[in-house]
């Protein structure tokens, strides 16, 4: 599956964020772009959340998120957040367990509510629950905010195990994760711009 | 819960001081008729436990309020879930909602004795008082769901089922049962008040009414105290249920 974005303008009244974005990915890849682009908006766009003032998206089927917040249910544990989105819960609850522990999560922090977690935790399950759904497309927005480098590179090493061959967008400005990542990376601020097809 | 516990002396500390005040008064006004001591009303109320017609008139009156009680929680939810779901609902309900809620008591007695008989009078009423709280209640915790959470609902794609149990019921839920709190107690004033003035057969508001054309004052002062012990009771019990609820779906920490 190709995920192709097309001539994507949009502007928050008078304040342009991006026009004429194009660009194409099948795997996995890290947008780039100083804060304040509208990589936030970008996103919430490619998952339907907000409309572009023009342009076209194609190829992002069924997606799976991690949001700029965290977006846990808060009396649902780490565990139940990610079995929350999957079909057959109870069948992988333990894969889903020994995920988290190769996150360095483990024994309470698993069965806390949400609200209970630290910030790191709460984004490790928030990660986590991006990369178990079921997704034609991930959309993962500064997914690794609030982890400590060994947390980052164990969660950057997890994503590159289970993000390989689909579309996954990983927006951030943060070199170390790219670095982590290994992604092909796309600065959204130096795309050429291309004249919309007559 | 150590603050709760140290409550109780003071509180029957505070409940003694105005039984004293009471038996005081009634000694010092000295007529029955005019008002009965706590000993008095006691005696009345022993009078009448065993007997077959108290408990008939408590399962009439209970039956009956908690029956418009139940039918008028429904009746709220399934509304604020319409008014969440379209706007001409809500604003079709928002003047009925006020109008309902400003209209005297009374009113309705007199109004819907003309529709419906004595005997099903205080389903109607209690009914009538538990809608507008209930669907405020409702209407507040559906407004007060998380945003954020239905926006990831979406992009996950969480089925019905799931949305309802780890979204809305956590939001929706402690908003019900504070409004649960308000409606019955409304439910067992204006229900009572409603079968005071239909005056339907074997109920309290009869016994109520009867007391007073007989001016027994201590049959009076005795159903009053039972009606304050069900609103309670029944209230405790509801919301016990409903605590059990909420802590089943928000886990813990109720929001």
């Amino acid at each position: 599956m190709i995920l192709q974005v097309e001539h994507l303008t949009k502007a928050f009244g008078d304040h342009l964020l991006f026009r004429d974005l194009t660009f194409s990915v099948s795997g996995p890849a890290v947008l780039w772009a100083p804060s304040g682009w509208g990589k936030t908006t970008l996103l919430r766009i490619l998952l339907g959340l907000e409309q572009p003032d023009s342009g076209t998206i194609a190829g992002v089927g069924r997606t799976a998120a991690v949001f700029q917040e965290d977006r846990l249910c808060p009396q649902l544990s780490a565990v139940e957040n990610v079995l929350l989105v999957l079909p057959d819960d109870k069948a992988r609850r333990q894969a889903v367990e020994a995920d988290f522990a190769l996150l360095g999560m483990s024994g309470e922090a698993l069965i806390l509510p949400a609200a209970r977690l630290s910030g790191g935790q709460k984004r490790r399950a928030a990660l986590l629950r991006a990369v178990w759904a079921k997704a034609d497309t991930r959309l993962l927005d500064e997914p690794f905010t609030g982890l400590d480098p060994v947390s980052m590179e164990q969660a950057a090493a997890l994503l590159n195990r289970r993000c390989a061959g689909a579309p996954a967008l990983l927006a951030t400005h943060d070199r170390a994760a790219i670095q982590a990542l290994g992604w092909p990376v796309i600065h959204l601020d130096q795309l050429p711009k291309q004249d919309p097809a007559p | 819960m150590e603050s709760k516990k140290k409550s109780w002396p003071g509180r029957l500390a505070a409940a003694a001081f105005w039984l004293a005040l009471w038996q005081w008064a009634a000694m010092a006004v000295g007529q029955e008729v005019f008002l009965v001591s706590p000993v008095q009303a006691a005696g009345t109320l022993i009078r009448l436990l065993p007997t077959g017609e108290f408990w008939a008139r408590v399962a009439f009156s209970s039956g009956r309020i908690l029956l418009g009680f139940g039918l008028g929680a429904v009746c709220s939810v399934a509304l604020a879930v319409g008014a969440r779901l379209s706007r001409t609902v809500e604003l079709l309900l928002d003047p009925v909602m006020q109008l309902v809620k400003a209209t005297p008591v009374a009113s309705f007695v007199i109004l819907a004795l003309v529709w419906v008989r004595g005997r099903e009078l205080s389903i109607l009423i209690s009914f009538l008082m538990a809608v507008p709280v209930l669907y405020s209640a409702v209407r507040t915790g559906i407004q007060g769901t998380d945003v954020q959470l239905l926006e990831m609902a979406r992009v996950f794609r969480l089925p019905a089922g799931r949305r309802l149990r780890a979204i809305w019921l956590p939001a929706v839920l402690p908003a019900f049962r504070e409004g649960c709190r308000t409606a019955l107690g409304l439910c067992w004033k204006s229900g009572v008040a409603a079968e005071v003035i239909g005056l339907p057969d074997g109920s309290i508001g009869d016994a109520l009414y009867r007391a007073k054309i007989t001016l027994s004052t201590g049959d009076l002062f005795a159903w009053t105290f039972v009606i304050i012990c069900l609103s309670a009771l029944f209230e405790k019990l509801f919301l016990a249920l409903l605590g059990l609820a909420v802590r089943h779906v928000c886990g813990e920490e109720e929001p």
